[in-house]
């Protein structure tokens, strides 16, 4: 008798450790083939509970977000006393839903700044790396809130998206070597942004999640990206908002949403005027604040095509302390009219003006 | 909700669970209740289908079975003549035949209308532009219903049984919506039939943990297929067969290949997981596939692909139709009229060519609603048909030339010979349309120089070729394996726990890391019929 309950037991002890092996195996195969990135970092920057220094105010977003707002001009202007961009590349509209209730869960965050590029309003937007858009729930330390994203997104993906971070193995094997290297830190090891220094950010680190972007010579991308129409609209993504706005409200947050200037000749393309146009008619529904920074008057925010990286819309360092100052000024008052163009079809006469004089 | 969705394995983790837990008399409800949840989750748009198509095969077979124990009483009166009793057979039949014939009309009307009247409408549409007419007939919006293709055979052959007399009618409609309704076999069958599965269903089936391993191990064989091989092959397939004009020689094999392993290890590695997960709750699915590649012929590959098919046009298509009244009428004339032993040889095998040709016809409506499937259908019809016909002239040519048809040379020869033949009817499988089918056929023989870099190119990388050809090796010794007869999970179970833990971890491992992703993979080819 006791010798059969023994071995039942025994059966399941084994299923125990085969189970142990995997789980073992798979962290193994994360740790040596993940790619190391900002996304790691900035994440856990949020893991704020215990040092009582709360983040009051959020930048939320992707690249254009991280590029272009300093938020070192909210804390010297007074606009907020412990700012943070957590701006990730490739983050999309639900990326920004659960960050920002990520941040929210360890912080007292009483403004959020949501960065609104129609990139990743696009139904057809193809992302750059196969299940691109689990770079944030791959950072996501374990909580309520990853469950909710594991519910609400992965029950319909493969189940591998779960815990088998394949989606973001290296792409290839020589650059192993020095991956490992840097996860071997101890500045990676304790979430410090040296750790992830080695790794391409287009530009020095500036604290406070901010990156100056070093100016390019040759831009990367179209010179017309194809413009987005309404048609394109994601429905998800503005589920996802709308997810953002009611957070906020039923949290007392201050939400403002704000779309970073691309290059004049990519406005006057007319790229993103109709997604910047449905995004204000968005936001005036849900009564949020909208700052289109393509619209800010010339003479207020100097732009030219040379202070972007690319043509779709990645700032330079330069510009973009320069747009965070007036960007700054916006945010502080209430009625800010004389910075912006009326629309966007004065805003592509004075482009046209301008490049013809 | 995909067989490789977190969804669907939590969804089985749970089913399984409360499966076991409990009591067994209700284990077959607890079924029905997961498979029309998981039929909510994956469509609740077009259940209604489902519900009509239960309801008249489940009424037809009552009123099968009524009917013929109403002639049993009816026959057990003392007093009737020979006469009285034939009449009452007589009424019996066409009675019968009426029901069967109209479950038939209303379950493939349904199944006709939604998936076939658009392309019926097309085809309408162009023979009134082809008279210079300007009307158009408008096509319609319809959602095609999860597994419609499946459940309706599934339920057809219930119907036909219980008028052969070789199953009884079930007499709980719920029970019946569960032989429907089955949630693993729903998206991609197998077809299963009711005198195997019933019997399952209603049994008490008691936790083990045996019996548990078993299913994860199918299933975890089904994804190294789906995973490793179709999905990675896949890209090359589509690459090829979306860009008809872009590729030429041994690239478009290479594409027709690629397409081969991708359908293969999708449709097969999609029964594995279904069959797996049926295997949880210890209900066996019948198989699907049997070493299909080590065919040698059009018709034994039929035998060993898409097994509940086959079957399933065999004896509910195949049979009555070739041992039908005009069949054999026309076998008769043709015995009558013709002097030559090879039209003698005609009139027995006629009857046989023409229902290869029926049932191949309908196989290829069944793939779809396109005249590409409907070739796809014809070609292999045609090929058995004619392979029928020359049967004759073959045997002679053999013993002209000598040649020993058992010599390993040619079985070899054969199973080569079938493969191309199989291959060839990918073209009109894949392709977007018949036209690019010719178009890619053509290209075929188009020169290109060959370069393993252009290869490497079109499978992505180096990485993903040799992953996908390592893939293949491994499946290959398998089958190679089963086609000895070996019995690969049971020998396994025999081996020492290091190899057997071994084994299952590769498996795991491999699909974990070398295993296909990308945001549109997860689908099943199969799973849209």
């Amino acid at each position: 008798m006791k010798n059969k309950a023994f071995k039942e037991i025994l059966k399941y002890l084994r299923v125990v450790i085969f189970l142990a092996i995997i789980a073992i195996l798979v962290e193994a195969f994360n740790y040596v083939l993940v790619q190391p990135g900002y996304a790691r970092y900035i994440i856990h920057t949020a893991d704020n509970s215990e040092t009582g220094e709360d983040y009051d105010c959020v930048v939320v977003g992707a690249s254009h977000g991280r590029a272009s707002i300093d938020p070192h001009y909210f804390l010297e202007m007074g606009y907020a006393s412990n700012p943070i961009n957590m701006c990730i590349q490739g983050a999309t509209v639900i990326d920004n839903y659960y960050m920002v209730r990520e941040v929210c869960r360890n912080n007292d965050v009483k403004k959020i700044i949501l960065e609104l590029d129609y990139q990743y309003w696009d139904k057809n937007q193809s992302l750059d790396a196969d299940f691109g858009d689990l770079i944030v729930y791959g950072q996501l330390p374990f909580s309520k809130v990853k469950l909710e994203y594991i519910a609400n997104e992965l029950m319909t993906k493969d189940f591998r998206t779960i815990y088998f971070r394949k989606y973001a193995f290296a792409k290839k094997w020589a650059i192993l070597k020095k991956y490992v290297a840097i996860k071997k830190t101890d500045a990676y090891k304790n979430y410090q942004i040296e750790g992830v220094a080695g790794l391409d950010t287009e530009g020095p680190y500036q604290g406070l999640g901010f990156f100056y972007r070093t100016k390019v010579t040759n831009k990367k991308g179209k010179l017309n990206p194809s413009p987005w129409t309404y048609d394109d609209l994601n429905p998800k993504v503005q589920k996802y908002f709308e997810k953002i706005v009611s957070y906020c409200k039923d949290n007392d947050i201050e939400l403002i949403c704000v779309t970073t200037p691309i290059p004049p000749s990519s406005v006057a393309a007319g790229a993103a005027n109709e997604a910047n146009t449905y995004f204000k008619q968005i936001c005036d529904e849900n009564n949020v604040r909208y700052i289109d920074g393509n619209l800010i008057k010339n003479e207020i925010l100097n732009v030219s095509d040379d202070d972007f990286s690319d043509w779709e819309g990645h700032m330079n360092g330069e510009l973009a302390e320069q747009f965070s100052e007036i960007l700054t000024e916006i945010l502080k008052k209430d009625d800010c009219k004389d910075y912006f163009y009326k629309d966007y079809d004065e805003c592509i006469e004075a482009i046209k003006i301008r490049s013809n004089s | 909700m995909s067989l490789v969705s977190t969804g669907f394995l939590v969804f089985l983790l749970v089913g399984v669970i409360v499966y076991y837990l409990i009591p067994k008399k209700a284990q077959w409800a607890w079924l029905l209740i997961l498979s029309y949840a998981y039929y909510l989750c994956s469509g609740y748009k077009t259940i209604i289908f489902m519900i009509l198509t239960t309801c008249v095969t489940y009424s037809a077979g009552r009123l099968l079975q009524y009917s013929e124990e109403k002639l049993d009483n009816n026959l057990k009166q003392e007093d009737l003549s020979r006469e009285d009793k034939k009449a009452f057979k007589e009424k019996n039949k066409a009675f019968k035949k009426k029901i069967v014939l109209a479950a038939l009309l209303l379950v493939f009307g349904i199944l006709a209308v939604i998936k076939y009247y658009n392309f019926a409408i097309e085809n309408i549409n162009s023979i009134i532009k082809a008279f210079g007419g300007n009307g158009r007939i408008s096509a319609l919006k319809l959602l095609l219903p999860l597994g419609i293709s499946f459940y309706s055979f599934q339920s057809i052959s219930y119907v036909i049984d219980v008028y052969r007399g070789k199953v009884k009618a079930c007499s709980n409609i719920f029970k019946y919506a569960l032989f429907v309704s089955y949630f693993p076999q729903i998206t991609q069958g197998p077809i299963g039939r009711y005198d195997r599965l019933a019997p399952q269903f209603f049994e008490e089936h008691k936790y083990d943990l045996v019996v548990i391993q078993h299913g994860l191990q199918r299933m975890a064989w089904g994804l190294f297929k789906k995973f490793i091989i179709a999905d990675r092959a896949g890209v090359v397939a589509n690459l090829v067969f979306n860009n008809p004009g872009q590729y030429h020689g041994i690239y478009v094999i290479i594409g027709v290949l690629g397409y081969c392993a991708q359908l293969y290890g999708d449709f097969a590695g999609g029964i594995d997981m279904v069959m797996g997960a049926s295997e949880m709750f210890g209900i066996q699915l019948d198989d699907n596939f049997r070493q299909p590649f080590f065919s040698h012929s059009i018709g034994e590959f039929w035998r060993r692909w898409h097994i509940t098919l086959g079957t399933w046009m065999k004896d509910y298509v195949f049979y009555p139709f070739s041992l039908s009244k005009a069949m054999n009428k026309l076998g008769k004339f043709f015995k009558k009229h013709s002097k030559t032993r090879f039209g003698k040889y005609m009139a027995k095998a006629l009857p046989i060519c023409l229902a290869d040709l029926l049932i191949f016809f309908i196989v290829g409506v069944w793939h779809g609603a396109a005249w590409k499937y409907i070739v796809y259908g014809m070609y292999n019809g045609i090929i058995m048909s004619f392979s029928s016909i020359m049967a004759p002239v073959y045997e002679k040519m053999f013993k002209i030339t000598h040649i020993n048809k058992n010599a390993r040379w040619y079985r070899a020869w054969q199973i080569v010979r079938t493969f191309i033949l199989v291959n060839i009817s990918w073209y009109f499988d894949d392709a977007a349309t018949l036209t690019d089918a010719f178009r890619l056929m053509g290209n075929t023989f188009k020169h290109a120089a060959f370069s393993m870099d252009a290869v490497i190119k079109m499978f992505g990388s180096e990485v993903d070729l040799i992953i996908v050809l390592a893939g293949c090796v491994v499946w290959l010794i398998i089958s190679i394996l089963k086609e000895k007869g070996i019995a690969i999970r049971a020998s396994l179970d025999k081996k020492p726990l290091i190899i057997r833990w071994a084994v299952y971890i590769l498996l795991v491992m491999s699909v974990a890391t070398v295993g296909y992703i990308s945001s549109t993979s997860g689908g099943f080819m199969y799973a849209q019929f």
